[in-house]
């Protein structure tokens, strides 16, 4: 239960953060090349726009519940739990971003969240651990 | 194109970043007690590792490439694109650190590799 709590918030707080970091670099000026000034007007930009600021306290959010998820679950298992990332991302783009996505991009996404979930299966066969430990503290 | 690079740049300083900062968190050893004084002894020696600080630094510029990637790319490709950093790792893995990848982790990173194609084209 504390596993799915921590969890959710990680999915939550980087699909969000993700969309609040376009929403708050969309309103800069126009893509200008990433030279010098850039990068200075940039990092004013990050910690004075208020979708910035939000988009990189969910950042953070992010990393202390996916931290703290593996510090009791394994890798195995904490990558695969979130990877619904992705999805939910794409959902966030289409309905905040107006981001058409296309059947193709749903399936090439689709392919990403199945390899996800294979490249983290090395680990098991290591140390096993049951639902039931994974799920208590 | 331009933003291809962008996103290796992305995939590439965020994995140095990580090797960087996980280097140093080995110098530094394990946190055992939680007690303040701990954590703050704990923090100050990992503050004195010039790994750490490069760490940040890799970390800091994969950050903002993101940030430009974002600017001029739709996020529902960025995201997804950005799995990418498992077949690099594993790559790297396996042929810097010399790692046995058994393969379910090779058919993973196939996979991966084929859905980056398919919303890239």
């Amino acid at each position: 239960m504390k596993t799915a709590a921590v969890l959710t918030v990680a999915i939550l707080a980087n699909s969000f953060g993700n969309v609040f970091l376009t929403m708050g670099m969309r309103e800069i000026n126009p893509a200008s090349a990433p030279d010098a000034s850039w990068l200075r007007h940039t990092a004013a930009h990050v910690v004075t726009n208020p979708w910035m600021i939000a988009g990189v306290l969910l950042l953070i959010v992010f990393l202390s519940a996916y931290l703290a998820a593996l510090s009791w679950a394994d890798l195995s298992f904490v990558l695969p739990a979130t990877a619904p990332a992705y999805i939910l991302s794409a959902i966030l783009a289409h309905y905040f971003l107006n981001e058409s996505i296309s059947p193709l991009r749903w399936a090439g996404t689709s392919f990403i969240v199945v390899g996800t979930c294979l490249v983290a299966q090395s680990g098991r066969s290591k140390r096993t651990i049951t639902t039931e430990e994974r799920s208590k503290p | 194109m331009t933003h291809l690079f962008m996103l290796l740049a992305v995939v590439l300083a965020g994995a140095v970043g990580d090797v960087c900062v996980a280097r140093a968190m080995k110098r530094v050893g394990e946190l055992t007690s939680f007690r303040l004084a701990a954590i703050m002894r704990f923090g100050w020696s990992a503050a004195l590792n010039g790994y750490l600080w490069l760490g940040i630094l890799w970390k800091a510029v994969a950050f903002f490439c993101l940030l430009a990637l974002l600017e001029r790319a739709e996020l529902s490709w960025v995201v997804p694109a950005t799995a990418v950093s498992f077949v690099v790792e594993l790559a790297a893995a396996r042929f810097f650190l010399h790692e046995s990848v058994n393969a379910t982790r090779w058919a993973g990173a196939l996979c991966i590799g084929a859905g980056v194609a398919i919303i890239s084209w």
